[in-house]
């Protein structure tokens, strides 16, 4: 009897158990493809032609990777996409000039180069050679990069964002280790001061660092964008409180052995707190290399010293056609931070944790 | 803490003023090296890469200034060897002088002499730069009036300034005697003197640019948001007419709407949504990190990125039209919503629609004008929370309990004479000026009388309440008086009255929250609720008044403040007319803004998931034990005891979304630009068109003085957010 009656409530168990596995993954693959769906799409459209990519109903995968041949030159539908596009899609412009023809040169900073207008040829059936003519998106004045302006956003996004990384780094470790090791006068005050001047909201000083920044003469230079952010207080918080989850038996150790203070930071400080550099590291490329605000509030005027997303910003807004070499502009946008991402993974979660105090 | 930590520490502490003067003579030194060496290295970086850091703005703009510069005396070039010959020095210099701080820290006399020779040709060769800069300067005005400028010039100005020659070498002379000299008498430095000289070294570039981009920036918006300007004219003072304009500006009070609507509906969607993920992704199973990669991935994107894809899925011709149209066939629901299709376009343009949804401004007749009686009511219902909050803080802390049910009875009582006594004010007396400016200022006040309270440490809780009373209501006099003062307002007896009362109540809510802050913060209410048994009607208001009461009490002030401005402005006649505040809120976001609210989620609540996430993995598994054992059902043990326990998180994603979200600028700058009919106008966009939208009209005094108004708002939350949460970050 006992035996039955065992038998009787376990299989129910068991059942329900598979069934709300079941439900959980397919409702964790439903969230997960609603995340990752914007990001594959636009990764496929990438690789589609000019015209493919204003046709609708849109298709997921590009044309030329089913075979396809619906944008053959010869059997080019009637429709012609292109003809209506600037009927249909209007926003309307504050201030700027809105473009009636994308082929008329003269009412756009950029030009058009011949190869990435007709976008398709036989030859580049997988729609490849966009990542090519993403490199000639527009023109800038000529420099060491040639005389397109996409190569110079894209630099300037390195530069910027390994200057960021460095500074950032650099000085809140100190910073960090001087309130987390060291006795001074006026520790505390300086600290609560730190955390007070999180308080204030970035849209009050927005203005008023612009006119500073004009009155420098620092507007249109990396200057801007690197001294006013050199030294972050949320790095510094960071550093100074997983410092002092650290034991300081070591140093003291060294210390006693005759070691300097810059001996002890970077013999013996710097590989304990590696993780919190890490993270530290992640946070400050994040926030250089997705800037969007500060760069265009700064980096007004010639298009070449843009960073890469105020570059795309700009060529979206100037080159509504031309949405093929935008998305894969923004995938060389997306694509580096992803990668650390899944890399160190771990580091971003720990950043999240501690964003509490960013405000 | 510190300074007592460090005296302790200090083996050999100061005994005399001799040793002090010591002391400060070799900061001063080194304070001196450091500055100069880092002046040398920036000077020498500009230089050295021009092409890299030069300016285009002047260029762009047309300025001829520029050309002289770029020409060939100033610049470094194989033909300019003056500038070659100053970036060599800067750089030798530079080096040299921070090279010379270890050295001075151990007091070898080779480095003090070498030291001072080095002083006396870097102050040579630092002011032959500084005249070489000012005769470029002299050169390009020359120029821009048509004059000519050469080397001639610079050779003029070189014989002039060598007049100043034997006053530069006296001063050098005469600060050295008095600085330097007597520095080899700290031999006996203690090491605790040496660490703090290299604790201040360490932070002294966050010291630097903090107070420059961080207190000079704050300082300088408050002076800009007085004043009428652009970016090239002239200053003018122009008092409080910015702020008066602002809050009449209708471009302003829409973009408020449009934010508060986008700030409600993202902070409620986007909360619920991470904690469902987080709970979702609490327990284990397989392949649980790889889903956590792929939700957290549109959090690390920028929102540029997004921002373009949902332009591209949004289109006309894109993705979600299809979806919505041809997949799921509800093109005639959505033009039974009242919203047109474009002819030609095959679905709808997202980020073109201005219909708004949700419009219930049909309730307005029944409003009206009622509106500042309701907020009366909320402020009175605010009142008792508060009052229940301090009756349960004075009985825990084992006061009589009859004291704090007569601090409650007066507390109610006066908010009632407050608030009919206000009322009746608005119209018996004043100016439109002072209701308006009273109202706005009642916000500063009670922050400034908040932080007078939390500084005061006082033994019973009744001279708490009567010494918090007495000093809020002094704070709020001032305030008001100098409000009055600033107008040109008159200050009657009825006024000053009714003025005193208010001050009194503000200080009373002062006190409340002050002894609100305490009690949370030494007891840790969150503990204590799950485990409390049979609460009494006062404690279940205080704990709601407890979480929630700082929340309500900044969108109470705020609210209020708009309300009754706009109440007034209606009673009078105001020139807003249709368009005024409350009717504006009442027509509900855009389908372009919904749209913009719907990407806002998917790239934020990932974020807030992954908080959640933290917090429930330090939820104890034994509480959910204990709780399956006493037969609590799965639904019971989410709403007892994992909602509770997250309280605080809850408290931090709402705060933190919230101050997020008031501060909207990126999606609407690329995607819609305040358009379409500015149902997407946001302020800090508002804020950025104004001040640098334009060359012709760029007002930067306007535009401080409505990012003033926006961040009192966001300070309101920012401010609940660190009192509230210091705890929660101390364990990190």
């Amino acid at each position: 009897m006992a035996a039955v009656t065992q038998k009787t409530t376990a299989l129910p168990q068991f059942n329900t158990r598979i069934v709300g596995m079941v439900l959980r993954y397919i409702l964790l693959i439903a969230i997960g493809l609603t995340f990752m769906m914007p990001f594959l799409l636009a990764f496929l459209g990438g690789f589609k032609t000019d015209r493919e990519i204003f046709d609708f109903p849109p298709r997921i995968l590009p044309d030329g990777w089913t075979g396809g041949g619906r944008y053959n030159e010869e059997n080019a539908p009637e429709h012609y996409p292109l003809t209506d596009l600037f009927n249909s899609e209007l926003i309307p412009f504050s201030s700027d000039a809105v473009i009636t023809d994308p082929r008329d040169l003269s009412q756009s900073p950029f030009t058009l180069r011949g190869e990435s207008q007709v976008g398709w040829t036989v030859r580049d059936q997988y729609g490849l050679s966009n990542w090519v003519n993403v490199f000639k998106a527009g023109e800038c004045q000529r420099g060491w990069l040639g005389g397109y302006c996409f190569p110079y956003w894209l630099w300037n996004s390195i530069f910027l964002a390994i200057l960021n990384v460095t500074t950032r780094v650099f000085l809140a470790t100190l910073a960090g280790y001087a309130f987390a090791r060291m006795n001074f006068p006026g520790k505390d005050a300086i600290f609560t001061f730190m955390l007070a001047t999180l308080m204030i909201p970035g849209a009050v000083t927005l203005i008023p660092g612009y006119v500073l920044i004009a009155d420098i003469g620092w507007v249109g230079t990396f200057w801007s964008l690197i001294i006013p952010s050199a030294v972050e207080v949320f790095g510094i918080f960071l550093m100074t409180q997983f410092l002092k989850s650290i034991p300081k038996d070591l140093e003291e150790a060294a210390r006693v052995d005759g070691a300097t203070q810059w001996q002890i930071i970077w013999k013996i400080v710097i590989p304990l707190v590696r993780p919190a550099l890490i993270v530290l590291a992640i946070n400050a490329f994040q926030g250089s290399w997705n800037n969007f605000l500060t760069p265009l509030l700064y980096l007004r005027g010639d298009p070449k010293v843009f960073t890469l997303p105020v570059g795309l910003q700009y060529f979206q807004q100037n080159f509504r056609q031309q949405w093929n070499l935008t998305l894969i502009g923004s995938m060389f946008n997306a694509i580096p931070v992803l990668v650390i991402f899944l890399i160190f993974n771990r580091y971003f979660v720990e950043g999240v944790s501690y964003a509490g105090v960013k405000g | 803490m510190a300074v007592e930590n460090s005296l302790q520490h200090t083996q050999q502490p100061i005994k005399n003023i001799d040793e002090l003067a010591v002391s400060l003579r070799i900061y001063y030194v080194i304070v001196w090296h450091l500055v100069c060496g880092i002046i040398s290295l920036v000077f020498a970086l500009m230089m050295l890469a021009p092409s890299i850091f030069e300016s285009t703005f002047l260029e762009n703009t047309g300025n001829t200034l520029t050309d002289i510069s770029e020409s060939a005396i100033f610049r470094w070039s194989p033909e300019g060897f003056i500038d070659g010959f100053l970036l060599v020095f800067f750089v030798v210099f530079g080096a040299a002088m921070l090279g010379f701080v270890p050295g001075l820290l151990q007091h070898r006399s080779r480095a003090r002499l070498a030291s001072l020779a080095l002083n006396y040709v870097g102050a040579l060769l630092s002011a032959f730069y500084m005249l070489r800069q000012m005769t470029v300067n002299e050169a390009m005005l020359l120029k821009a009036i048509g004059g000519k400028a050469d080397n001639s010039l610079f050779v003029e100005r070189l014989l002039q300034g060598a007049e100043v020659l034997p006053l530069v070498l006296l001063f050098g002379l005469a600060t050295w005697t008095l600085f330097g000299q007597r520095v080899g008498k700290v031999y006996q430095e203690t090491l605790d003197q040496r660490e703090a000289l290299f604790a201040y070294l360490y932070i002294s570039p966050y010291l630097l640019l903090a107070s420059i981009f961080t207190i000079g920036l704050l300082i300088m918006a408050f002076y800009l948001s007085f004043n009428d300007l652009d970016l090239y004219g002239p200053v003018n003072w122009v008092g409080l007419e910015n702020y008066q304009e602002a809050l009449e500006d209708e471009k302003f009070l829409v973009s408020i709407s449009n934010v508060v609507w986008y700030a409600l509906i993202v902070v409620v969607a986007q909360t619920i949504i991470a904690f469902g993920l987080a709970v979702l992704m609490n327990e284990k199973f397989g392949g649980r990190r790889f889903f956590r990669t792929v939700f957290y991935a549109p959090s690390v994107t920028s929102s540029v990125v997004i921002s373009l894809i949902f332009l591209w899925l949004f289109s006309g011709r894109g993705f979600v039209n299809q979806i919505v149209f041809n997949w799921l066939g509800l093109g005639g629901f959505i033009e039974g919503l009242g919203i047109r299709i474009p002819p030609g376009s095959p679905g709808l343009q997202w980020y073109n629609t201005p219909n708004r949804l949700g419009d219930i401004s049909y309730l307005k007749p029944f409003f009206g004008d009622t509106w500042f009686y309701v907020y009366g009511l909320l402020l009175l219902a605010l009142a008792v929370l508060m009052g229940s909050r301090v009756i349960v803080w004075i009985k825990q802390n084992a006061y009589s309990p009859k004291a704090a049910r007569t601090i409650f009875i007066a507390a109610a009582a006066l908010t009632v004479i407050l608030v009919s006594l206000y009322a009746a004010w608005q119209g018996l007396a004043g100016t439109e000026e002072i209701v308006r400016s009273a109202i706005l200022l009642s916000a500063l006040g009670l922050v400034i009388s908040t932080v007078m309270m939390n500084r005061l440490k006082l033994a019973s809780p009744a001279a708490y309440a009567i010494r918090s009373t007495l000093m809020g209501g002094t704070a709020w006099m001032l305030v008001m008086v100098v409000a009055n003062l600033f107008l040109g307002g008159e200050i009657n007896g009825i006024n000053a009255g009714v003025l005193a009362i208010g001050g009194a109540m503000f200080g009373l809510l002062a006190g409340a929250i002050a002894a609100n802050v305490s009690y949370t913060q030494s007891r840790k209410p969150q503990q204590e609720i799950l485990v409390s048994e049979n609460p009494t009607l006062v404690e279940r208001l205080s704990e709601f008044g407890g979480v929630g009461l700082p929340v309500l009490l900044a969108l109470f002030t705020a609210l209020g403040a708009w309300i009754a401005t706009k109440a007034y402005g209606l009673q009078q006649g105001s020139n807003l007319g249709d368009k005024d505040f409350d009717a504006l809120l009442m027509r509900g976001p855009s389908v372009a803004f919904m749209t913009i609210m719907l990407q806002n989620i998917f790239t934020t609540a990932p974020t807030f998931m992954l908080m959640y996430l933290a917090a429930l993995q330090d939820v104890s598994p034994t509480l959910y034990e204990a709780a399956q054992i006493d037969g609590a059902n799965p639904w019971q043990r989410f709403t007892k005891i994992t909602v509770p326990l997250l309280r605080p998180v809850t408290l931090l994603v709402v705060v933190l979304s919230t101050i997020g979200t008031l501060q909207l600028f990126d999606q609407i700058a690329i995607i819609t630009r305040g358009g379409p009919l500015d149902t997407t106008l946001v302020p800090v966009y508002l804020i950025y068109t104004t001040a640098l939208g334009s060359q012709i009209q760029a007002r930067v005094g306007y535009a401080s003085a409505m990012a003033f108004i926006l961040g009192a708002i966001i300070f309101a939350f920012t401010y609940i957010q660190r009192r509230y949460l210091e705890e929660g970050t101390e364990g990190y």
